[in-house]
C-alpha cells in the first residue's frame, strides 16, 4: 500500500523530524497539539493541525480515542507515534491497527514483549545472547532476593522490571545494604509504574552503554545501522551520543552489531529499534533491553550511512522491502549527538523557563540542528526540557568533537539558561578526548565539570562586548563623529 | 568610571575608560584591555585585541557567547541564582509537588543538607539547606502542590 498522508501522534522536534522527511516523499502530514503547547512549531508545520484541547497529558498527547477520531477525520492513513508519549504502548498500537490505520513502528506483540524486562530476557536469551548474571524470576520475597544477591556477588543492581528512566533503581554494595534499598527500589517502582516487581543483575564497574540501531521489514530483512556509544549520562539519562563507539575493538564491533540484529530476527521485529548493551571495560558486552521505537539518538547513525530512519520506517511501514542490504551500509566518519536542555547545570541542574528569543543556527559542514522550538516560542515546563539536538559529523572524532564546540558557539539560545556550557566542559574534558567513557563519567568528573570561574582572563572579550552594548546608546553618536576608515567599512558592510 | 557586573552569578568589578573611537578600554584584575570593535551586524560582534587576535562574539547586550563560552550578565544587585532565600526562607524553584519532608521545625541542619523533596516535570528535586541553621517551620507537608516561588522552610540562620 502506499501511505499518503501520515498523523503524527507526539509534539517538539521529533513531530518536526517526521514532518521533513513525509514532505520530501511527498506525503501528507497532520499534527496534533495540546492548547498549552499551540505555539510549539511542529503545530504550524504539518499541512495540517488539530486541537487536543487542554488538560493533563492523558487528555491531550496520550488520548487514544481523541487521537484517533482526528485521523479519522483528517484521512490520515498512517500514525508516526515519534518517542516517549504512546510510541511503546501496546495498546495504542493495536488501537491504531483496529481503525484500519498503519502504524508506523513495531508489532503490539513486540512492544509487549520487549516492554516487560523479566519477559524481554527470558525472551532473547534463546538467541544466544549473552545476558548479565542475575535473577529474573518472579520471586519477590526479600530473603530470596537477598540469597539471589549473593548468589550473584556484590556490588549488584535492584532494577523496577516495568521500569526505565532510571525510576526503582539501587546499586548495592554488600550484604547489610540489601534490605533497605530493596525496600526503596520497591516503593519508587509501585509509585511510579504501578507494579513494584524487581530484577536483580550483577553490577558492571565503570560500564559503558552500547547501544544498536536495527531495522527490520516485513519481509524477512534484519539490519544493523552500527552501534552508538551513549554512556554519558545523567541519572540514567543521556546527554551526548556518538557513533562508531570509541576505542571499540573491530570485531567486538561486529559482534555486538550481529547479536542485535539476530535479536530483531529473532523476535520477527518490525521496523526501526535499539537494541541496548551494558560493556565493561574488558569489551564483554550484556544485553540490557530493547527500545521499540525511534530513538532520540536516531541522527547519529543517519549522519554516518547517509540514510534517513524516519524515511525507512515510512517504507517498512507500506510493506515494502528495505530497499539495501547489510553490505551497503557503511559507518562513514563519525557522529556526535549533543541534547540541549533547559536546565541549569550549576545549579542541581533545574529546569529553567523563559522565551527562546534567539536560537541560531549552524553553520559549519554536516551540522545538524534537530529542535521543537522557534525563536519568540516559550519554554513550556509541561514537557520535556530538551529543546534541540545538535549533530555533527566529521571524518574523524576529534574534529567531529570540535565542529561541536564551534556549533554550540553558533546556537545561543538565547533568552534561556541551557546546559550548552556544561555540554561544553564535557566534550572539552581530556577523558573524554580521549575517549574515556563510562556511564559514571559525570559523577566521577564533577569537580572537573563546574564553570570556569570570573576571574579567568579569558572572559576578557565577554566584558568588553557587554560593555560595548551597554555604552551604544549613549555613545552612538561620539562613535560615528569619530570612526575609522576599518570601523567605516564595518558600517558600510551592514 | 568603576562599574560592577554579575558575570555567571559572580561580581565582577571592572574600571571603564573613556571610549576612544571604535574601541572599548578598561582595566580589570590589575589588567588594561583594549578592544576594538571591527564589525558589528546586529547581534554578531568582531573585536580585536591589543595583540592583534580577532575575537568573534555574539551578544544580546545580556548574554555573550563565543570561544566556547557563555557570560551571562544580571544587573548589580540581583539576587544570585543559587540559594533562593528570601527572608530565611527556601522556596520551590518551580511549581510541583511536596514529594517527601526530611526535617521537622527545631532541627538543626547543616549546609547542603536535604531539607525536602520535590516532584516536579518528573523528577525529584531535592530542596537543600544553603547554610547551617536550625528549622524554624516547613511551610507544607507531603503530598502538597506548590506554585513557583512559595516558601516551603523557614530557616534560621546564627
Amino acid at each position: 500500500m502506499k501511505i499518503k498522508r501520515i498523523l503524527i501522534a507526539n509534539r517538539g522536534e521529533i513531530a518536526v523530524r517526521v514532518i521533513k522527511t513525509a514532505r520530501t516523499m511527498g506525503i501528507d502530514t497532520v499534527a496534533i497539539y495540546a492548547e498549552d503547547d499551540r505555539e510549539s512549531p511542529h503545530s504550524r508545520l504539518a499541512d495540517e493541525a488539530h486541537s487536543l484541547g487542554e488538560g493533563a497529558l492523558r487528555e491531550t498527547y496520550l488520548n487514544v480515542s481523541k487521537i484517533l477520531e482526528i485521523a479519522r477525520k483528517s484521512g490520515a492513513d498512517a500514525i508516526h507515534p515519534g518517542y516517549g508519549f504512546l510510541s511503546e504502548n501496546a495498546a495504542f498500537c493495536e488501537a491504531v491497527e483496529k481503525a484500519g490505520i498503519v502504524f508506523i513502528g513495531p508489532t503490539a506483540e513486540a512492544i509487549r514483549l520487549m516492554g516487560d524486562k523479566i519477559g524481554s530476557k527470558v525472551a532473547v536469551e534463546k538467541f544466544q545472547v549473552p545476558m548479565i548474571p542475575g535473577y529474573h524470576g518472579s520471586r519477590q520475597e526479600g530473603d530470596f532476593l537477598a540469597g539471589e544477591a549473593r548468589r550473584i556477588g556484590y556490588p549488584v543492581l535492584i532494577k523496577a522490571s516495568a521500569g526505565g528512566g532510571g525510576k526503582g533503581m539501587r546499586i548495592v554494595h554488600a550484604d547489610g545494604e540489601f534490605a533497605e534499598a530493596l525496600a526503596g527500589a520497591k516503593s519508587e517502582a509501585s509509585r511510579a509504574f504501578g507494579n513494584d516487581a524487581v530484577l536483580l543483575e550483577k553490577y558492571v564497574t565503570q560500564p559503558r552503554h552500547i547501544e544498536v540501531q536495527v531495522m527490520s521489514d516485513t519481509h524477512g530483512n534484519h539490519l544493523h545501522l552500527f552501534e552508538r556509544e551513549c554512556s554519558i549520562q545523567r541519572r540514567y539519562q543521556k546527554i551526548i551520543e556518538e557513533t562508531p563507539a570509541p576505542g571499540l575493538p573491530d570485531d567486538v564491533r561486529r559482534s555486538v552489531c550481529e547479536t542485535a540484529a539476530a535479536i530483531a530476527k529473532g523476535i520477527n521485529y518490525r521496523g526501526a529499534g535499539t537494541v541496548e548493551f551494558i560493556m565493561g571495560q574488558d569489551h564483554k558486552f550484556y544485553f540490557l533491553e530493547m527500545n521499540t521505537r525511534l530513538q532520540v539518538e536516531h541522527p547519529v547513525p543517519e549522519l554516518v550511512t547517509g540514510l534517513d530512519l524516519v524515511r525507512l520506517q515510512i517504507l517498512v511501514a507500506a510493506g515494502e522491502k528495505l530497499p539495501l542490504g547489510q553490505g551497503d551500509i557503511r559507518q562513514n566518519g563519525h557522529a556526535i549527538e549533543c541534547r540541549i536542555c533547559a536546565e541549569d547545570p550549576d545549579n542541581g541542574f533545574l529546569p529553567t523557563t523563559g522565551t527562546v528569543q534567539r536560537i541560531g543556527s549552524p553553520t559549519a559542514l554536516g551540522s545538524r540542528l534537530d529542535a521543537g522550538y522557534s525563536d519568540g516560542t516559550k519554554v513550556n515546563v509541561n514537557y520535556d526540557p530538551m529543546l534541540a539536538k545538535l549533530i555533527t559529523w566529521a571524518p574523524n572524532r576529534l574534529e567531529a568533537i570540535a565542529k561541536m564546540l564551534q556549533s554550540l558557539d553558533e546556537v545561543v539560545f538565547a533568552g534561556i539558561k541551557t546546559n550548552r556550557d556544561y555540554l561544553r566542559r564535557l566534550l572539552g574534558h581530556a577523558k573524554f578526548r580521549a575517549g574515556k567513557t563510562h556511564t559514571h563519567f559525570i559523577p566521577d568528573h564533577a569537580a572537573e565539570l563546574r564553570p570556569l570561574a570570573a576571574t579567568d582572563a579569558g572572559w576578557a572579550p565577554h566584558l568588553a562586548a557587554l560593555l560595548l552594548s551597554e555604552g551604544r546608546t549613549k555613545t552612538a553618536t561620539a562613535a560615528v563623529a569619530s570612526q575609522t576608515p576599518w570601523t567605516a567599512l564595518g558600517g558600510f558592510r551592514n | 568610571m568603576k562599574r560592577e557586573l554579575t558575570l555567571n552569578g559572580s561580581k565582577v568589578e571592572v574600571d571603564l575608560l573613556p571610549r576612544d573611537g571604535g574601541a572599548v578600554s578598561f582595566t580589570w584584575q590589575g589588567k588594561s584591555y583594549r578592544f576594538e570593535v571591527l564589525q558589528q551586524e546586529g547581534e554578531k560582534l568582531v573585536l580585536r585585541d591589543g595583540e592583534g587576535r580577532l575575537h568573534r562574539l555574539w551578544s544580546n547586550g545580556q548574554l555573550v557567547v563565543g570561544e566556547g563560552r557563555d557570560a551571562e550578565f544580571t544587573a548589580p544587585g540581583a539576587i544570585a541564582r543559587k540559594g533562593a532565600v528570601h527572608g530565611g526562607g527556601l522556596t520551590a524553584p518551580m511549581p510541583g509537588k511536596i514529594f517527601r519532608v526530611l526535617v521537622n521545625a527545631g532541627d538543626e541542619v547543616k549546609a547542603g543538607q536535604t531539607l525536602l523533596v520535590l516532584e516536579a516535570m518528573k523528577m525529584e528535586h531535592a530542596i537543600k539547606a544553603p547554610q547551617d541553621g536550625k528549622i524554624k517551620q516547613v511551610l507544607f507537608s507531603e503530598g502538597q502542590q506548590v506554585t513557583a516561588g512559595a516558601a516551603l522552610v523557614q530557616l534560621e540562620v546564627p
